[in-house]
């Protein structure tokens, strides 16, 4: 039995899909306990028949959608106009306009494939140092995962079903911090720098903001529309979708109705496939794992060693990061979360901060040297070496580090908008 | 071997087609869904049923594309230090691998999906359950399928260059 597992966590390791992993895994505890097999296949036709489920396909196609149009461009330009004036100011357009795309399409490397190749010319055109810009584009691949409606965001709900309206609120003040920490840092780099400051007038900002307003109504609908109480998280997916269409299609004319949607429609949805099936197949492991009460036992093993919250937080937080650049966020979140959430109830963490823990670390596991995704992307798409671009993250790595300690240890900053929208008295466990 | 990449394409082609149909459906049915619950206060009752379903064929349409593009998430942390040589025996021991794991799973979700056909149960929109679910065996069979053509077919590169 012992030997099965290390198989295949070796075979893991070496690169088999995690979702065979995961599936065969399952399917052996299952014979092991003379359970016939369809079981994981009743569990995953279970996860299957969650109403939320539509919202993963629906808003990630939105962000390809956008991602396949001049939207970019369009934000980049718009962002220049309203904060170009600033020292600094085209390294927090980047910061904002990432975090933008990558609220919709989920850090799935869609943001520094079209973003990125858009903004390094601007940074270096307009003198930032080729290394700091490097970093910024990088780290920035993931930036605005707690934005909502974040892939990643959606998936902690189904999985530690903790609510997901509540979870959208509870990641936009941490989001801010994120953004808000890497923007002083990058003025104050700027202004090192001595990188060269435009103006533009009322006219200007005016200008470009009238016309981005398409894209920038998204957001506004989304939220407005979810806690206006005029829509549900998946009516507000459907929107979003045929908006997005919309506005590419028929308003901006830049996404041809049969000669690109397709092509997007098919892009999206393998990630969507390669997600789900992940998902599905750890459904089945999952469930076998909390009958055999395992989150429990390893609950009894912690004690010894864990006797603090804050401990517990700090624990949780380097194993994340160790996680984090192990795995994408996806398969982190799927893997990891059954195990940890009863943990967490235990040292009465809140499920909905655990959720802010868990995003805003695996984000910056992103890029963590050696194997974070966005070195990776981020070294294919601007042709740098690797190890350039590991030089060039650091101090970003350190900012976030920051932003990370201050999310985990003040809980106030993830959950007072929640408090605050009235959803006080929250279980400490949703189940 | 070019027999092999023409099924393959071929049925990518038809995968994807699948993929653009059922996605329109998908927002046109969740449109609709919202135009009538908000305008007139109702809404097809079997909708939402078949909303998800339609989630479900997506879903496993999409991954079993996610194989024929070599994108399913995987950790390739040890993969990366593997000299070149190795790298082909890797990809066959892991095709091989991931084609026996798919088959089993094909094979219970097979099972799964013969309970439902003899509970007999129906959508309320007419359709048997065990219809709509069938694309779960059918998805495992087809991403076996595929990692079996890549297992011959990374068999056919090391042979026609013996290292």
């Amino acid at each position: 039995m012992i030997l099965l597992g290390l198989l295949l966590i070796a075979m893991a390791l070496l690169g088999t899909p995690l979702f065979v992993v995961l599936g065969a895994l399952a399917w052996f505890l299952f014979r092991q306990a003379e359970i016939d097999t369809a079981a994981i296949m009743i569990e995953l036709y279970r996860l299957a028949q969650a109403p939320t489920l539509l919202t993963i396909p629906l808003f990630t196609f939105a962000g390809y959608v956008l991602a396949g149009s001049q939207s970019p461009q369009r934000l980049v330009r718009c962002a220049q106009a309203l904060v170009g004036w600033m020292p600094g100011g085209l390294a927090v357009v980047a910061l904002l306009t990432c975090a933008f795309f990558t609220a919709f399409t989920g850090a799935s490397g869609v943001t520094i494939v079209a973003l990125g190749g858009l903004l390094l010319p601007l940074l270096l055109q307009e003198q930032y140092p080729e290394r700091f810009s490097l970093g910024l584009l990088t780290t920035c691949g993931s930036l605005g995962l707690l934005f909502p409606p974040s892939l990643p965001i959606i998936l902690y709900g189904l999985v530690a079903q903790a609510p997901i309206e509540l979870l959208f609120l509870a990641g936009l003040l941490p989001g801010a911090i994120l953004v808000g920490l890497l923007s002083l840092f990058s003025v104050q780099q700027a202004r090192r720098a001595r990188v060269p400051v435009h103006r533009s007038s009322r006219s200007d900002m005016r200008r470009a903001l009238w016309a981005a307003k398409w894209e920038l109504s998204i957001p506004v609908l989304v939220l407005g529309g979810i806690y206006g109480g005029v829509v549900t998280v998946s009516e507000a997916a459907v929107a979003t979708a045929a908006y997005s269409v919309f506005i590419t299609v028929m308003i901006h004319r830049d996404v041809h109705l049969w000669r690109d949607l397709p092509g997007i429609m098919t892009q999206s949805m393998t990630l969507i496939g390669a997600v789900f099936i992940v998902l599905g197949c750890a459904m089945g492991l999952t469930s076998y794992l909390v009958d055999a009460q395992v989150p429990q036992q390893m609950l009894g093993l912690m004690q010894h060693y864990i006797s603090s919250r804050v401990m517990f937080l700090l624990a949780l937080n380097l194993l994340l990061l160790l996680v984090g650049c192990m795995m994408d966020i996806f398969s982190a979140i799927i893997i990891v979360v059954p195990l940890i959430t009863p943990l967490a109830a235990q040292f009465e963490v809140h499920p909905l901060h655990l959720g802010i823990i868990f995003l805003t670390n695996l984000e910056i596991g992103y890029s963590t040297p050696p194997v974070g995704l966005n070195l990776f992307l981020g070294s294919l798409r601007f042709e740098r070496p690797i190890t350039q671009l590991y030089r060039a993250s650091w101090p970003f790595l350190i900012v976030l580090g920051l932003a990370l300690l201050l999310i985990t240890y003040v809980p106030e900053l993830s959950l007072m908008l929640v408090r605050w929208f009235g959803y006080a008295n929250l279980p400490v466990l949703p189940r | 071997m070019a027999f092999i990449h023409r099924l393959d394409r071929l049925l990518a082609g038809l995968e994807r087609a699948a993929v653009v149909v059922l996605l329109l459906s998908l927002l046109l049915l969740g449109l609709l869904q919202i135009i009538l619950r908000n305008a007139f206060a109702g809404g097809l009752f079997w909708a939402d049923e078949v909303l998800r379903h339609l989630v479900l064929w997506l879903g496993f349409l999409g991954a079993s594309l996610a194989t024929h593009e070599q994108r399913h998430l995987r950790m390739d942390v040890l993969a990366r230090w593997l000299p070149a040589g190795a790298q082909p025996w890797l990809a066959l021991l892991i095709n091989l691998l991931a084609a026996s794991g798919c088959m089993v799973l094909a094979q219970a979700a097979w099972t799964f999906v013969r309970f439902e056909r003899e509970s007999g149960a129906v959508l309320s929109v007419g359709l048997a359950v065990w219809i709509a679910q069938s694309i779960v065996p059918l998805g495992f069979a087809l991403m076996a399928l595929r990692f079996a053509l890549g297992f011959l077919e990374t068999l056919a590169q090391l042979r026609k260059a013996p290292s």
